[in-house]
């Protein structure tokens, strides 16, 4: 009996999660070898697609409409500060934990 | 894990190292030809892409090994990596849309495959993370077998792209760089992989020193 319930908090919610991928490549309109149709709006399928081999560029033959500097300086700043930031409170909740194990290794040895 | 342990320190220094080194090389490799400036954030959307779908294969392992020994390591090593799952995950789907705006005029295109494999697999691991946070008695179970589900998505994630033909560069990409273009990516993913390695340690040893606090609390009630 507790085996079957144990299987049946793993199945369930295994099968639940599993219909999740078809969905997105439903969602996606998507099958093997087609380009995606549904969900994506004109705009969209008129969007340049990125190369699959990227080719190293001669200096100043860029031109550039939109300037790419935001994008690249917003990019690399979020990654060091979500890294800083993690590894930061990381720190702190390890700090806090070792804190309160010696608080209550103190307590035991002294009730006992 | 001492020996883990030990390594914390040496990975977390060449990994900050590297990655205080890794914009002076960035910036000294080219543009890329149709792209520009832009495709630079590849340097660092790819070492984060890879480390979280890495971290997503290890909490499956770890999960999986979980459910068949039940080793609370195994289950604190899948907890670190869930989150770290969701961490690095946030990096991809943050830089990613910062690139496309520019190079596809678009910050989402809802029909691409990889993206949005990356979202659910990214939302699946929010959900074992909301689980184990709010799942009470037996939540460690359930959000394993979420994990594993996660994982199986892994593959998905990272082949969608070949074979449904977004928006998005093939896997591909990264095999064909010129040299220039390879030298910083390596080295981008070498920091990556220092830095997931310190932090996966760390976060697995404060969930074990959390348990060993709750040990420590009904020792003291009893």
């Amino acid at each position: 009996m507790v085996a079957w319930v144990a299987l049946r908090r793993v199945v369930i919610p295994c099968v639940l999660m599993l219909g999740l991928v078809p969905a997105a490549l439903a969602s996606a309109g998507c099958t093997a070898g087609e380009k995606p149709v549904l969900g994506a709006t004109a705009v969209q399928q008129s969007r340049p697609q990125s190369p699959d081999d990227f080719v190293a560029a001669k200096p100043g033959e860029i031109q550039e409409s939109l300037p790419a500097t935001p994008f690249v300086f917003i990019a690399y700043g979020f990654v060091w500060l979500a890294l800083a930031v993690y590894v930061f409170f990381m720190w702190r909740r390890l700090a806090r934990v070792e804190r309160d194990i010696a608080d209550v290794r103190g307590r035991l040895q002294r009730g006992g | 894990m001492r020996v883990a342990t030990r390594l914390v320190p040496i990975l977390l220094i060449v990994a900050a190292a590297m990655l205080a080194r890794a914009p002076f090389l960035i910036d000294a490799a080219p543009y890329e030809s149709t792209m520009g400036l832009v495709q630079k954030i590849f340097y660092f959307h790819v070492p984060a892409a890879i480390v979280a779908l890495t971290s997503a294969i290890v909490c499956g392992i770890a999960s999986a090994m979980f459910l068949i020994r039940r080793r609370p390591l195994a289950d604190h090593l899948a907890l670190a990596a869930a989150e770290l799952t969701v961490v690095f995950g946030v990096i991809v789907l943050v830089t990613g849309p910062l690139w496309a705006r520019k190079a596809w005029g678009g910050w989402w295109a809802l029909g691409d495959v990889r993206l949005m494999t990356t979202l659910v697999m990214w939302l699946l691991f929010v959900g074992y993370l909301l689980l184990r946070r709010f799942g009470g008695p037996g939540s460690d179970v359930l959000s394993s077998a979420v994990a594993i589900v996660g994982t199986a998505l892994v593959p998905f994630v990272y082949w969608s792209v070949n074979i449904w033909r977004g928006q998005h560069p093939t896997t591909q990409v990264t095999q064909t760089l010129p040299p220039e273009m390879r030298w910083p990516l390596r080295w981008s993913m070498l920091a990556f992989v220092a830095l997931y390695t310190a932090l996966l340690i760390l976060r697995t040893q404060l969930e074990r020193g959390r348990a060993q606090l709750e040990e420590a609390y009904a020792e003291v009630e009893d």
